[in-house]
């Protein structure tokens, strides 16, 4: 940390002088990102789309200044929820998107995407260093590429953790070990049924909110 | 009415937030302190908290990626 206390200044007075012109810049990241495109598009047509979509959810989790890791720290740090009120209606939304696309593809006799398994002692043991690293590098791994983005350089250092973490984490993932203490998945929709999985999932993230709503 | 500096350049979530509380513990009602930040997420605290807590707030962008927080203690 740098100086601790903030020192006078006279009344009225600017600190910085106008912005700089960044129009050209952007025009050649456009022309650069289009390139990537037309060069994607000619290996498979998908990775456009998926270019494509990466770039506009970049763009849009930018502009929200919307912060993951700040929804899970602030209520305990600060006693800020409104990015944990985010976070939750986030997971109310895709819960009744993903019920709607793993029911078509259930009816449709696919197979049905977003099926996690678990994983064994791992998880905990990942969760904690994950927690542990978001509040160290202020953000959770999309923060980080966002930051990186605008230009924070110190966001290396997370960008190089992330990629040797998953590499590892790839590397030992076959691994006995790592799956050790592991039991079959419970999915609710097979044990419950698919409406009162649904219900009971966005009877309880509702209450999360609701609680959420009410701090001051 | 004096007027106080805060530079939080370089400052992670939720620290800038914390900073700010802290200093506008020392001033008294009336004084103006302008903070720059670089974190998009901490201007949206900053300006949640001070609002929150009653203090007047300006935010301004003055560079690209560079934001002022004008707060005056109430």
């Amino acid at each position: 940390m740098k100086d601790q206390t903030a020192f006078p200044i006279p009344a009225g007075s600017k600190l910085r002088a106008k912005k700089k012109n960044q129009l050209p810049w952007f025009w050649l990241v456009l022309i650069l990102a289009l390139a990537a495109a037309w060069v994607l598009g000619t290996c498979n047509s998908r990775l456009v789309f998926f270019w494509a979509f990466g770039i506009v959810y970049g763009l849009v989790f930018q502009r929200s200044r919307f912060c993951p890791a700040a929804g899970v720290r602030d209520g305990f740090i600060t006693r800020d929820f409104s990015n944990a009120q985010t976070l939750v209606l986030i997971l109310l939304l895709t819960t009744i998107g993903y019920s709607v696309l793993q029911y078509w593809t259930w009816v449709h006799h696919c197979p049905i995407p977003g099926h996690l398994a678990p994983f064994g002692w791992t998880t905990a043991v990942g969760g904690l260093l994950f927690g542990v690293g978001m509040v160290l590098v202020g953000n959770c791994v999309l923060g980080a590429l966002v930051r990186l983005g605008e230009g924070h350089a110190a966001q290396l250092l997370a960008l190089t953790g992330i990629i040797f973490g998953s590499t590892l984490a790839a590397y030992l993932y076959s691994r006995p070990f790592f799956k050790l203490g592991v039991q079959a998945a419970v999915y609710l929709p097979c044990v419950l049924g698919w409406p009162l999985a649904l219900g009971l999932q966005l009877a309880f993230l509702g209450a999360i909110y609701w609680w959420l709503k009410r701090q001051p | 009415m004096p007027t106080f500096h805060l530079e939080l350049c370089g400052e992670i979530c939720p620290v800038p937030l914390l900073r700010t509380q802290k200093q506008m513990e020392r001033l008294s009602s009336g004084d103006c302190l302008i903070i720059e930040t670089e974190q998009t997420q901490a201007v949206r605290n900053i300006a949640r908290w001070a609002t929150k807590e009653g203090h007047q707030v300006e935010v301004e962008e003055v560079d690209n990626g560079l934001w002022q927080i004008t707060l005056w203690k109430k």
